[in-house]
């Protein structure tokens, strides 16, 4: 019985704590526990007892989510039953992002699109590039963060363009319940010619955009860069990823040829359009624009305002 | 092919918890100083040194499937819409499971196979669903010896040799990859691209069991020491992987069994387990178990951890031994995340005990 009491009171007094490893498994279970009841503060408190794990594609995936969840998005209540309405077509596509029922926004910098863009760069700032994320975190991991972070994206375009776009009923630009055919309140003569290039949509000129994103408001190279930044991906991801096994993406598999056409053509119209379309970080576009801001209107221009119509 | 391996997952997704038998599971699996038979071994090496003549166990089956009748109200109310479906499995891990212990015991000495699945799936996380895939099938055998080692006390230790195959991933339910994966032809290649780990080695267990009977009642405790050292690793090709380990476990155990009239009998039992795994809570960690029988023939079993309760019934027809009942297993390690809800079957025929 000595032995026994004695054995039972070692065993006590060695027991040992988590590993590093066994740590963020546990985090990991426990945050993705509270995100299926889409209680977002309990996940992150999860996350927060341990360093933040930029190593661990989980870990960041959550991080991200967790943002996503303040931003009341979720992939099969957001994503999902707008995917099959994609029009995988040069003047339909980014139409058909604004065409979602998620692009709902009233006001600019709402805390829904803000915390969306936070979710999003949760993941750019990990790791920004497709292949990066596979080279980063292994084929199936660094996929997997690829396809949240385009699914974000897509909806975060289609909320930038019906808003900044004035869309109408079916997602066109210039035909909503505002008074500006373009996306930006453009001042540069410069864009005529450019936005001539596409004669068939709503924007005609200059001073006919949105009054906030206006190159006199101080958030202007910031919500310009968003827009651009978000192409980027959009064009990176689908252009790396396959999706030919996956019916339930609508047309996303098609997207991959209509974004090249469309960066070729706007390439062929801006030069300039080659400064830019490497850009997948907010920080950088934002450093970068902010010392020319006539080239970030002409690059707009023909990257952006000609690719939604 | 895709439909191949869903299947095929499917089929191997019948298992529980490692080697638990189904008595254990309905009493909660406050079980480690009342374990007998095949499973003695497979508890507690020391609970062998009760033992002595020779014990055959030819044939068991444990089946555990999940019980759908606790999402009835809920199955009623899908309407086929991805939303609705994960509404449903969000909060109800899929636990499933099927183990066969045949063995022998012969005086202290046991001899006991193991040949266990043991799967979960659970879908998690409404903003970027994920699908935690947790699978293990291990094949292999546990041998043990116990004696007598001071009055009421024994001592036992055991020997298992596993090989395991395994699968411990999560993956993005709304991304290309798992369809990427069973879109393909080589199904040796698809359980790789899972993430399926081969491994296999030896694990020695260690356990102490006292026992005192005194006039109708019997005190027993015991203290075992599970998986203290293991050379369980990856086979070649599987070692950039994790497999699921065997890790060391520390269980402190107490019953007390008391005899009434003729055939009418009272067991109670509780498990502290994991001694070693302070992340645990302690609720989690506390198991408690009874059974209170009527005849030889009929009892009724219940156990109790961590607001997860079983129950069920037993019916020993001498040659034929059949256990029916409802288990719930507690998900989180730290925090309640609710409970998984499993039916499970035992049936044993043709056990036989010669005492010379």
């Amino acid at each position: 019985m000595k032995v026994y009491l004695n054995l039972l009171i070692l065993f006590i007094f060695i027991s040992c704590g988590a590993t590093k490893d066994e740590e963020l498994e546990l985090v990991v279970d426990e945050a993705n526990f509270y995100l299926s009841s889409l209680n977002c503060e309990a996940a992150k408190s999860v996350l927060d007892t341990i360093s933040y794990r930029s190593g661990s594609a989980d870990f960041v995936s959550l991080y991200s989510a967790i943002y996503a969840c303040r931003a009341g998005y979720t992939v099969l209540g957001t994503v999902f039953d707008n995917l099959t309405n994609i029009t995988a077509t040069n003047d339909g596509l980014f139409r058909s992002l604004a065409n979602f029922s998620s692009s709902n926004e009233s006001v600019a910098d709402s805390d829904v699109y803000t915390n969306l863009k936070l979710a999003i760069n949760e993941i750019l700032k990990n790791s920004d590039a497709t292949t990066a994320r596979i080279s980063k975190y292994g084929r199936i991991k660094g996929t997997d963060l690829s396809m949240q972070l385009l699914f974000m994206v897509i909806t975060e375009l289609g909320k930038y363009m019906g808003y900044y776009g004035n869309k109408g009923p079916a997602g066109e630009k210039g035909a909503g319940a505002g008074t500006n055919g373009c996306l930006m309140n453009y001042d540069t003569a410069a864009v005529n010619s450019i936005l001539a290039a596409n004669n068939t949509d709503s924007c005609s000129g200059t001073a006919d955009g949105s009054s906030d994103l206006d190159p006199s408001d101080p958030n202007f190279v910031k919500r310009s860069c968003e827009a651009i930044v978000m192409h980027n991906v959009f064009g990176d991801i689908v252009s790396n990823i396959d999706f030919s096994n996956s019916d339930d993406l609508g047309d996303l598999e098609d997207t991959q040829t209509i974004y090249a056409n469309l960066l070729t053509a706007a390439i062929l119209v801006e030069p300039d359009v080659a400064n830019y379309d490497d850009f997948k970080n907010f920080a950088d576009c934002e450093t970068y624009a902010a010392t020319d801001t006539d080239e970030l209107q002409r690059v707009f221009a023909s990257y952006v305002e000609n690719f939604y119509q | 092919m895709k439909l191949l391996i869903l299947t095929l997952i499917s089929f191997n997704l019948f298992a529980f918890t490692s080697t638990t038998p189904a008595k254990a599971r309905l009493m909660g699996d406050a079980f480690s100083s009342l374990a007998s038979g095949p499973f003695a071994v497979l508890y507690n090496p020391a609970l062998l040194g009760r033992h002595s003549g020779f014990s055959f166990y030819p044939i068991n089956a444990t089946l555990i499937v999940p019980n759908a009748l606790a999402k009835t109200d809920d199955l009623d109310n899908i309407d086929g819409d991805p939303q609705s479906i994960f509404d449903l499995v969000s909060d109800f891990p899929l636990r499933f499971g099927y183990n066969f212990s045949p063995g022998f015991q012969l005086g202290g000495f046991a001899l006991t196979a193991i040949v266990d699945n043991d799967s979960t799936i659970k879908i998690q996380n409404q903003v970027n669903p994920v699908l935690d895939l947790n699978y293990r099938d291990d094949r292999g055998f546990v041998m043990g010896y116990g004696y007598k080692i001071a009055q009421n006390l024994n001592f036992g230790a055991s020997l298992k040799y596993i090989k395991r195959e395994s699968i411990d991933q999560r993956f993005a339910l709304t991304s290309t990859t798992v369809l990427d994966v069973l879109n393909g032809d080589d199904l040796n290649q698809i359980l790789n691209d899972l993430g399926r780990v081969k491994s296999q080695g030896f694990s020695v267990d260690f356990g102490l069991d006292y026992i005192n009977q005194t006039g109708s009642t019997t005190f027993m405790s015991g203290l075992v020491v599970k998986d203290l050292y293991n050379t369980i690793e990856p086979d070649e090709g599987y070692e950039d992987l994790n497999p699921i380990e065997q890790k060391m476990t520390v269980n402190l155990s107490s019953a007390v069994r008391l005899d009434l009239a003729g055939a009418f009998g009272l067991t109670l039992s509780t498990e502290f387990k994991n001694l070693e795994d302070t992340q645990r809570s302690f609720l989690n960690r506390l198991h408690f178990g009874g059974e209170l029988s009527f005849t030889p023939a009929l009892s009724l079993l219940a156990g109790y951890n961590d607001h997860a309760l079983s129950y069920g019934g037993r019916l020993n027809l001498s040659l034929i031994d059949f256990y029916v009942g409802i288990v719930e297993e507690q998900q989180g390690r730290r925090i309640d995340q609710g409970n998984s809800s499993g039916i499970v079957l035992y049936l044993s025929l043709l056990d036989f005990k010669f005492e010379p």
